[in-house]
């Protein structure tokens, strides 16, 4: 075991952490946790693999239930410090066919076959004589380990700990399993380089798959983002108005109907992210969610998420300008780029003074019937494609947000995903798009626009949706943990 | 595989470089496939590297569930679209050779049927495509060499331009180009099989016009009277003319019927001038020995014209199939699909949950607890390291329970004789109430419910025992821990339904 694959056993009193810690490191969210002693019954063994070999283990294990009387048999049954290990084997072979110190024999088995140790303790409980046993028998194992100060309430008592654990253990790290990032677990990770010397290879690489994993994570997420954008820009409702059927009462059903497709598309959206960063769990808690998760066309929405107003008057000429060049475009030139200027001009003022309007509504006798409607006869409305700059940046924000806090939740975490903005005095906006770096915001709205030219065209193509992922991708980069 | 579902396969490729939401779907039936093949990622990959049947069978399987609906891809019209073309060029075909064959044996009772034009029409021209056919197959291909397969192709890229072709597949033209220009852009993979393929279909209708003519040939001969003859411009004699009828009929010499003799190139030369044949035969001799032609002229045609099609259409089919069943499905959109299907990348495996926890069903039902008799004595027994302050916390207790002291023990240290100690004290003392304090943080591990355990066996099962929680504060006084870990404990030890055994606050009010 020792030459092979490196092997940490994550033991420590009961309660204090460990299985958090596992499901942190392991980003696995179905490793049994609860604030109730005694949750994990079995040892589980976690392995990391590359192109499906595993780099290295991590052990989960019950945690130790009778340390001080463990210790006691020791002592009892060991007549020399050059005997210890072997005391220990004794103890192991002794009790495991019995079941007495069910918790012990499993923790200390895959240590006595060569594992390294982790040991977790509580950092807001005060050390206790118990947990010196438990490390004096950790330490008659003769195994190379690494402590972790863990925390799972307010207190905290790591400054008293860690003289104490420095006594036993070649590193000692403070890790909160609640709330560590990839950034923590890569830092961890490097921890346990330092634990044997003969495990820094495999654990480097192990650092470096991780590192790629992330990106690639990274990039599929924005993919994910970017198909949700286009397919919501590209979305366009469409009904058949009959005789005598009032056609402002089917603008109003499709309205409706668009509203209820884009919500739809942006849930499909946040579980995809969220399967790609291993949170398959998030989805059933969806529906708790609604009363703090902000509804995507609420007023909350439109004043915390997406751009400011200066940013959004920059954003609209542009905008505008790109459905005035379409304009332009259907047109064959005639109106000698009128459509462009008039539409900057339009554009701007609109994004300045606001529109709540998200998408504009069309019939059959409208330009754009014949460009994304060809050859379609009879009487008929259409709403969409999402024309609103102010609208497909809230889209943008709601995205980034939530593809953040999901990028950055410990798997550790059971508690609800909490995405509500914080309301703030003046509306000032809670969501990342505007205070993004210029250059990537430049980007972001660059290729929103460009998928906004193909929707208005009917020509939607890969190779901007593409440009849009790619800008998504370096906005995602860009964006620092989520406190 | 068939050439059609290449182009499927082709088509479906190029679609979901420009669709949205691929990912999950390939990964979704990558995981499929690991199951239904057997095998984990890292193998796949690796017999995806090494095996082109397991990449057709990848590429098949992952096609009929990325887009299980046949109709909808163009392979299934293409195939229509190319039986129906095949149907009309055969048919084409059959009418050639029909027509051929009457003409070269028009023959109206004046003039006999020259046989060097029927030689000349299905011998040489046979004998000339068949060489031509040979220098085709055994030149190969030269690099950057399209030939009649760029044409075809060049053709076919022209026709998917019309929007007729595509309402006639029900496929959009620009999905049509888009293969099409796949299709070329991978010229150097597929070209051989287009060109098998494309050899394969020119021989089949090739062998179509020779048996029709063959077949009209012996209809006319069976129905009809045909006189034949030769005529020649040139300084031949018959014995020349015999000498080349030989070769030409060497293949079938030893059917001595179907080869003609000297006397017949002799009496069937025949004299336009004259009006009759010239080899002085009388002209019913001469008719009678000139019919023994028909068996050379049929003879030949199954020779030279349809025994070699028949052969290089058999050939063309077995190299088309071969070269199908070769085919490499490993370009770049290939190597992203199987990418997609069976990632590289690393990852994380674990047990099942139920496999290491026991998650608890719900909170022990609710253990309805004795009332602590007031006014009693109560002995406390300070945990771990707050025995170190048990006469402190032996105080704050008898003022929370208005109780008298009954003494102060330490237990839970380093020593587990000094647990045992302590409860038998206490079995001697026999106090009202028991106080156990440990503090903040510490849990109910088996080994401190081990104590409570021998507390109950030796107090009797009546005698009260309490469990506190405490803290230090800032101030170093204590105060009880936060209600949580009350509440934790609380549930914990109601587990053993022990109504005499409850957890308490130790602070006053």
């Amino acid at each position: 075991m020792t030459d092979a694959v490196p092997v940490f056993v994550v033991v420590g009193n009961v309660n204090q952490g460990k299985s958090s810690i596992v499901a942190a490191l392991a980003e696995d969210e179905t490793v049994p946790i609860a604030p109730s002693p005694g949750t994990t019954v079995q040892s589980g063994e976690y392995a990391f693999e590359v192109g499906g070999a595993p780099i290295f283990r991590i052990v989960d294990t019950p945690g130790f239930q009778e340390a001080r009387r463990t210790l006691a048999w020791l002592h009892a049954h060991c007549d020399s410090v050059a005997s210890r290990r072997r005391t220990v084997e004794a103890f192991v072979a002794e009790h495991a066919p019995t079941g007495e110190f069910r918790d012990e024999v499993q923790l200390l088995r895959p240590i006595l076959a060569g594992a390294s140790v982790l040991y977790v303790v509580d950092a807001s409980a005060r050390f206790q004589p118990s947990s010196e046993a438990e490390m004096e028998i950790l330490r008659w194992t003769g195994q190379p380990g690494m402590a972790l100060l863990n925390r799972t309430r307010e207190r905290d008592y790591a400054a008293e700990w860690r003289p104490i654990l420095e006594q036993f253990f070649n590193v000692v790290r403070e890790f909160n399993a609640h709330r560590a990032g990839f950034a923590e677990r890569l830092a961890l990770f490097r921890g346990f380089r330092e634990v044997r010397d003969e495990w820094r290879a495999p654990m480097d690489r192990a650092i470096a798959a991780m590192k790629r994993d992330f990106a690639e994570r990274r990039e599929r997420a924005a993919a994910a983002i970017a198909d949700f954008l286009v397919l919501a820009i590209t979305h366009v409702e469409r009904r058949r108005v009959g005789d005598g059927e009032d056609e402002a009462a089917v603008r109003a059903d499709l309205q409706t109907r668009l509203a209820e497709a884009l919500r739809a598309r942006e849930r499909d959206a946040r579980l995809e992210v969220e399967r790609i960063y291993g949170h398959r769990r998030i989805e059933r808690k969806e529906g708790q969610l609604a009363p703090v998760d902000t509804d995507l066309f609420s007023e909350a929405s439109w004043r915390l998420f997406g751009l400011t107003r200066t940013q959004l008057a920059t954003q609209g000429a542009l905008f505008g300008g790109a459905i005035g060049l379409a304009v332009d475009a259907m047109v064959g030139g005639a109106s000698l780029l009128a459509g462009a200027l008039a539409g900057a001009g339009i554009g701007a003022v609109g994004g300045y003074f606001g529109s709540t309007s998200i998408a504009r509504s069309w019939n059959q006798r409208s330009r754009l019937a014949q460009a994304l409607l060809p050859g379609e006869t009879g009487r008929f409305q259409c709403v969409g494609p999402l024309t609103n700059p102010a609208f497909l940046w809230i889209l943008v924000d709601r995205a980034l947000v939530h593809a953040r806090a999901i990028r950055d939740r410990s798997h550790a975490r059971q508690d609800a995903l909490d995405l509500a903005p914080r309301s703030a005095p003046g509306g000032d906006k809670q969501g990342v798009v505007a205070s993004l770096d210029g250059a990537v915001r430049q980007a972001l709205g660059e290729a929103l626009r460009l998928v906004l030219k193909d929707a208005l065209r009917g020509t939607a193509t890969g190779e901007h949706r593409k440009t849009l992922a790619t800008a998504v991708e370096q906005a995602l980069a860009a964006l620092p943990p989520s406190g | 595989l068939s050439r059609f579902l290449l182009v499927d396969l082709e088509w479906q490729l190029l679609r979901d470089e420009a669709a949205a939401g691929t990912a999950p779907r390939d990964d979704a039936i990558g995981a499929e496939l690991r199951r239904s093949l057997g095998v984990d990622a890292a193998t796949a990959r690796q017999r995806l590297a090494d095996d082109p049947a397991f990449r057709r069978e990848v590429a098949t399987r992952w096609l009929a569930r990325a887009a299980p609906d046949a109709a909808t891809r163009p392979g299934q019209r293409l195939e229509r679209g190319q039986r129906v073309v095949a149907w009309l060029a055969g048919v084409l075909a059959i009418l050639l050779g029909i027509g051929s064959a009457k003409a070269v044996l028009a023959y109206d009772g004046t003039r006999p049927v020259n046989v060097f034009w029927f030689i000349g029409v299905f011998f040489a021209a046979e004998i000339l495509l068949l060489a031509l056919l040979v220098w085709v197959i055994l030149r190969g291909r030269r690099p950057g060499d399209e030939g009649p397969r760029g044409m075809v192709q060049a053709a076919i890229a022209r026709l998917c331009r019309a929007r007729f072709v595509g309402r006639l597949l029900g496929t959009p033209v620009e999905d049509l180009q888009q293969v099409v220009a796949t299709l070329r852009q991978h010229g150097t993979l597929y070209a051989d099989l287009e060109r098998w393929s494309l050899f394969t279909a020119t021989q089949w209708l090739a062998v179509l016009f020779n048996a029709s003519a063959l077949a009209t040939c012996l209809l006319l001969i069976a129905f009809t009277d045909i006189a034949f003859g030769w005529s020649t411009t040139l300084d031949l004699d018959a014995a020349q003319v015999h000498r080349w009828m030989r070769i030409l009929a060497a293949p079938w010499a030893w059917l001595d019927v179907a080869v003609p003799n000297l006397d017949v190139v002799q009496a069937s030369r025949y004299d336009r001038m004259q009006g009759t044949f010239a080899g002085g035969q009388a002209l019913p001799d001469a008719v009678r020995l000139a019919a023994h032609w028909w068996s050379f002229l049929c003879a030949g045609l199954l020779c030279w014209g349809l025994a070699p099609r028949v052969l290089a259409w058999g050939l063309g089919k077995l190299r088309a199939r071969r070269l199908l069943h070769r085919a490499p499905l490993d370009h770049a959109r290939f190597q992203r699909l199987y990418e997609r299907l069976f990632p590289i990348g690393s990852g994380w495996s674990g047990p099942a949950p139920d496999a290491v926890g026991a998650l608890p069903d719900g909170p022990a039902a609710p253990v309805d607890h004795a009332p602590i008799r007031a006014g009693g004595r109560v002995a406390v027994v300070a945990w771990g390291r707050l025995g170190a302050a048990r006469d402190e916390l032996a105080r704050l207790v008898t003022g929370r329970f208005a109780a008298s002291p009954a003494g102060s023990f330490a237990a839970g240290g380093r020593d587990l004789a000094d647990d045992d100690a302590v409860a038998k004290a206490l079995e001697r003392d026999r106090p009202g109430v028991v106080a156990v304090v440990f503090e903040a943080g510490v849990q109910p591990t088996r080994e401190i419910e081990g104590f409570l355990a021998d507390l109950r066996r030796r107090l009797g099962p009546r005698a009260q025992l309490v469990v506190g929680l405490v803290v230090a504060d800032a101030d170093g006084r204590f105060v009880d821990a936060d209600p949580g870990e009350l509440t934790l404990w609380s549930q914990h030890l109601d587990r053993h339904g022990d109504a005499y055994l409850r957890v308490e606050r130790m602070v006053p009010a």
